[in-house]
């Protein structure tokens, strides 16, 4: 599985927890929509960091990177090229 | 006194109840701490701060609601912490459920006139209210209601109910070990200051700039925003940001060289940069 897919998962299993009765689409705004809250963010990094062994550092918690299925795609895979 | 010692007491017994023992010690004895303090200009527009949930109400928490028993407070140490804040003077705005304030937030009292009153924690920020400016801190909502997207709407209602009353701007900071505040504070877009680091040992505190020099490189650190220096990346177009964004991530990391290079200096005054009097030590790499 590539990265957007197990990022993807991890919000529809996790964040949404089935609430979702729609597919998720990956250009989605999480923000907007309520899914990466204070403490949505929270479970993110933890899984981010754990799953890809990479440290998302405070400056780069930022809503731009967060805002998407693709923007933390981007940002996941920005910090495993680094 | 009574309403302070009751505050403690209640806030000893959440930690033991939530089985948060490290939090006695950890809140009151840590070492370099990274605090970050951040302004808010309510000159623009406020977004809505309404909830979802129509349940949700905001208030602000007067001394007599407190007297006459109006509300009561999931947190109990929040419920005695008002009785002492309010006398104090200062304001509580909070959530409210079914008659139960569920997270609440403080500021700073003033003056009719604007003229601020100072707070204990401008020693630890190095923030200073002028006219018309205030202060808002320490936020808190009860655990079982977290997660439910209340923290930004209720930062909301401060922010327009100050604004309504014709406040310029809020003042706060957070903890840049605490993700959810910082969270909050990105969603909500408040400018962030220099980042400065906090050692306390119960009542002493020492407090120093960031260590910017030892830190990794990033662009955001030179970008930090502040009056005297300040590159408001958000407003930069994608070519300022992408050709200065390239320059400083090169091998010449150094802010002199940035300096130095009229073309690129000259662009980037389309994208509101100020000239800095940041020494080029803090961005070495």
């Amino acid at each position: 599985m590539d990265t957007r897919v197990f990022i993807h998962n991890f919000i529809f299993d996790e964040l949404l927890r089935g609430a979702c009765d729609t597919p998720l689409n990956d250009d989605e705004d999480l923000i907007e929509s309520g899914v990466i809250d204070s403490l949505g963010i929270m479970s993110l990094l933890i899984f981010i960091e754990e799953h890809f062994s990479i440290k998302i550092s405070p400056d780069d918690l930022v809503p731009e990177n967060f805002s998407s299925i693709n923007t933390i795609t981007m940002l996941v895979n920005r910090q495993i090229n680094n | 006194m009574f309403s302070y010692l009751m505050m403690m007491f209640h806030q000893v017994l959440e930690c033991i109840r939530g089985e948060r023992f490290s939090d006695l010690v950890r809140k009151r004895i840590y070492k370099d701490r990274v605090l970050v303090p951040a302004e808010m200009d309510l000159i623009g527009e406020i977004p809505f701060f309404g909830h979802k949930n129509q349940n949700y109400q905001f208030v602000e928490v007067r001394l007599e609601d407190l007297e006459n028993k109006k509300f009561t407070y999931a947190i109990p140490s929040r419920y005695y912490k008002a009785l002492r804040n309010l006398k104090k003077g200062f304001r509580n705005f909070a959530i409210l459920t079914c008659g139960v304030v569920v997270g609440d937030v403080w500021s700073t009292a003033t003056e009719p006139c604007g003229k601020p009153y100072p707070h204990g924690d401008a020693y630890i920020t190095g923030l200073c209210c002028e006219e018309w400016e205030i202060y808002a801190f320490d936020m808190a909502i009860e655990s079982s209601f977290r997660g439910k997207n209340l923290a930004v709407p209720l930062q909301r209602f401060l922010q327009s109910t100050l604004k309504g009353e014709g406040y310029k701007k809020v003042y706060g900071y957070y903890w840049e070990d605490n993700l959810s505040a910082l969270w909050m504070h990105r969603l909500l877009k408040f400018k962030e200051y220099p980042k400065r680091q906090v050692t306390r040992v119960l009542m002493y505190y020492k407090v120093e700039d960031y260590d910017y020099a030892n830190q990794p490189v990033i662009f955001r650190d030179i970008i930090t925003v502040n009056e005297e220096y300040c590159w408001d990346y958000k407003n930069c177009s994608e070519e300022t940001k992408t050709t200065c964004l390239a320059f400083i991530q090169s091998e010449k990391q150094c802010w002199e060289l940035f300096m130095e290079d009229g073309a690129l200096r000259e662009k980037c005054k389309t994208c509101q940069f100020r000239m800095a009097n940041m020494p080029a030590s803090k961005v070495l790499a």
